[in-house]
């Protein structure tokens, strides 16, 4: 399965995130509190040509899904990339309750019949199935605000990606590749800041033409372990990648990121943030010459 | 030793799940062994990692398993115990922060490193953070002058209601935001300008009950330095931990946060010009074997491997954390004494190196 957006709007300036300051974070976020203006954005943005557009699990996602389900152009016609599972709502939990009951709280979500049988007993609190069954019943209980949407792929979380390559888990890989394509119907993809680590590792273990997202830049801002093993990955491992990060948080110039993308062969797509209707029109024009690029090739 | 470096993790909750990855990830060092006592969590460890032996007991693995390192990622209240046991089997230990419920509790371990030369290290993995890492060369450095006066602060928006479990209790995890969050920062300032002599703390626990939710500390060094830290884990607005520092010092003021590093000088100094600097993460970044939770992680881990191989220093030692661990101490004493001065003991007093 490949994903076809070739531009995909991301989803941080909406959730607060900003890799460059987390105080301008908080203010972009405190624009983006009103679903309009999210809307407003993702709707400007499509009619640049961003066809896709990245939602993480967050708790706000719901009110983005059912606003998009309301807009006829946008519900006919964007295609979602989920991102999952909204880490930083899970490391909170296990902060605050510990692992175990995280995921058990989190397993509450899920309605009498999924809890039995995913063997969370009523009232226990225990919980007592495998690890594929438990993912499998995250990421249901995670995809439900999206149920009816045109979901294109869902994207593992890079914490958990990369935790999955170090830790060399070819069962748990294979299997959400399964899930994700058998029970939701949907392109599986992987989100990670350890492109070194986790593309040789899916290569060993044979996964073919995986969708990876995976940062590039020329600042080399998260491409681990360093700039050129991710280059040359990126040439000998064939995969459908799609840039993040271009912009390096910010600290590089829209035409430098073009620049350096272009060099590359291999950028199926790029993933970027944008923050109002003039910045995600200019970026789209500048980053579309990459990939529009890529497809005449 | 070995030529890969044997690593061990005792509890694989959080913390543990990134040091077992990260053990794998950086070269030269790989996974041996894990030690949990939540049978559902050594099955699921089966799965991710069906050829790494997982016990419930530490002493069982530690006796069945030849090791080189360890991570110990349990409540702080069994660190010591686990720690020392660890040692004696001639382990080097890489500890969870905070080392122990008090500085007394440590003091055997600290005397069990000295003589056996194990290394020790304490997980404050924010002293190996791109900024503030580079904050603190340039106050080593004497760019700014002699620091004046610093205000710390820890804030995330976390903890709203009374919890279950060690984190709400005290007796285990020896308090609440100060000593879970905020000694992050207590230890940066420890790190950067040194053990301060006095300390005064007030604390409230509003929505924990058991544990305090915020905390406002004061603190004094020697030569009228003076300093503060508001540090809470109930503040909207916040949804990652944020840690940050500013020094306001004789030639200027340096602000450090987990994105950037400003610094303004009132007269050039070294390399820096007069009036702003602006360093962000981006700038200072360089590669990491893995970015499993943060690079900070990673650069840490691969720290504490290079110094179990003789190759590096271990800056955050266990002696180290022993003094930092002192002054959340006496900074808990004085919130018991309604905010009194506690004057810090000379024996936890470490030079800054």
């Amino acid at each position: 399965m490949q994903i076809r957006d070739k531009l995909i709007l991301g989803h941080n300036q909406f959730f607060g995130v900003n890799h460059l300051s987390s105080a301008r974070g908080v203010a972009t976020e405190q624009y983006f509190s009103s679903t309009e203006n999210v809307i407003s954005l993702v709707r400007t943005a499509y009619r640049a040509g961003v066809t896709g557009l990245m939602l993480s699990t967050h708790e706000r996602a719901r009110a983005i899904a059912d606003a998009i389900r309301s807009d006829s152009e946008l519900s006919s016609n964007l295609r979602l990339h989920i991102l999952l599972p909204y880490m930083a709502k899970y490391v909170r939990m296990a902060n605050e309750r510990g692992a175990i009951s995280m995921l058990e709280e989190t397993l509450k979500q899920a309605t009498w019949a999924e809890r039995l049988a995913i063997g969370l007993k009523a009232g226990t609190g225990v919980i007592t199935k495998d690890l594929p069954t438990i993912l499998a019943a995250l990421t249901t209980i995670e995809l439900l605000p999206f149920k009816g949407l045109n979901v294109q792929s869902v994207f593992l979380h890079n914490s958990l990606t990369d935790m999955l390559a170090a830790l060399r888990s070819a069962e748990v890989v294979k299997f959400f590749v399964k899930n994700i394509e058998e029970e939701h119907g949907a392109c599986p993809a992987f989100c990670t800041l350890s492109a070194g680590l986790t593309m040789s590792y899916f290569r060993d273990i044979g996964l073919e033409a995986p969708v990876i997202m995976a940062p590039f830049n020329p600042a080399g801002f998260q491409m681990n372990p360093s700039r050129e093993r991710c280059e040359q990955l990126l040439e000998e491992y064939p995969c459908q990648m799609v840039a993040m990060s271009v912009l390096a948080a910010g600290h590089v110039k829209p035409a430098d990121a073009a620049r350096y993308l272009s060099s590359l062969a291999g950028i199926d797509s790029i993933i970027f943030g944008a923050s109002s209707p003039g910045h995600v029109t200019e970026l789209s024009s500048v980053l579309g010459t990459v990939v529009n690029r890529t497809v005449t090739q | 030793m070995s030529a890969s470096i044997r690593c061990g993790v005792i509890g694989f909750g959080k913390m543990g799940m990134l040091h077992a990855s990260l053990a794998n990830a950086i070269e030269g060092s790989r996974l041996a062994a894990i030690c949990e006592p939540n049978r559902t969590v050594r099955n699921w460890f089966g799965t991710l990692s069906s050829d790494v032996p997982a016990y419930q007991d530490y002493a069982e693995m530690l006796e069945a398993v030849p090791l080189d390192a360890v991570f110990i990622c349990t409540p702080p209240a069994s660190h010591i115990e686990i720690a020392t046991a660890c040692v004696r089997k001639g382990c080097h230990v890489l500890i969870e922060k905070p080392v122990s419920l008090t500085a007394e509790a440590a003091r055997p371990l600290v005397e069990l490193l000295k003589q056996t030369g194990k290394i020790g290290m304490v997980g404050y993995m924010m002293r190996y953070a791109d900024t503030f890492s580079k904050a603190r060369d340039i106050v080593r450095q004497g760019v700014l002058g002699r620091v004046l006066a610093c205000r710390g602060a820890t804030k995330v928006s976390q903890n709203y209601k009374a919890g279950k479990g060690w984190r709400y209790s005290r007796k285990e995890s020896g308090g609440g935001v100060l000593i879970a969050q905020g000694i992050h920062a207590v230890d940066l300032m420890c790190w950067m300008i040194g053990t301060p002599r006095s300390v005064n703390l007030r604390s409230n626990s509003h929505y924990s009950g058991t544990v305090e939710d915020f905390a406002q500390a004061l603190f004094s060094w020697t030569g009228n330095t003076i300093g503060s830290l508001d540090s809470s884990w109930s503040v909207d607005g916040h949804r990652l931990l944020m840690t940050s520092l500013e020094l306001t010092c004789e030639n200027g003021t340096l602000t450090v946060d987990d994105d950037t590093v400003r610094l303004f000088l009132r007269k050039e100094s070294g390399k820096y010009p007069e009036g702003w600097t602006s360093l962000s993460k981006p700038e200072l970044s360089i590669g990491v074997s893995a970015d499993i939770g943060g690079p900070l992680y990673t650069r840490q881990d691969e720290a504490f491997i290079r110094a179990v191989r003789g190759n590096g220093e271990n800056e955050s030692d266990v002696r180290s954390a022993w003094s930092t661990q002192h002054v959340i101490d006496c900074l808990y004493t004085s919130a018991d004494e309604n905010g009194a001065t506690v004057e810090v003991n000379k024996e936890y007093d470490l030079a800054v190196r």
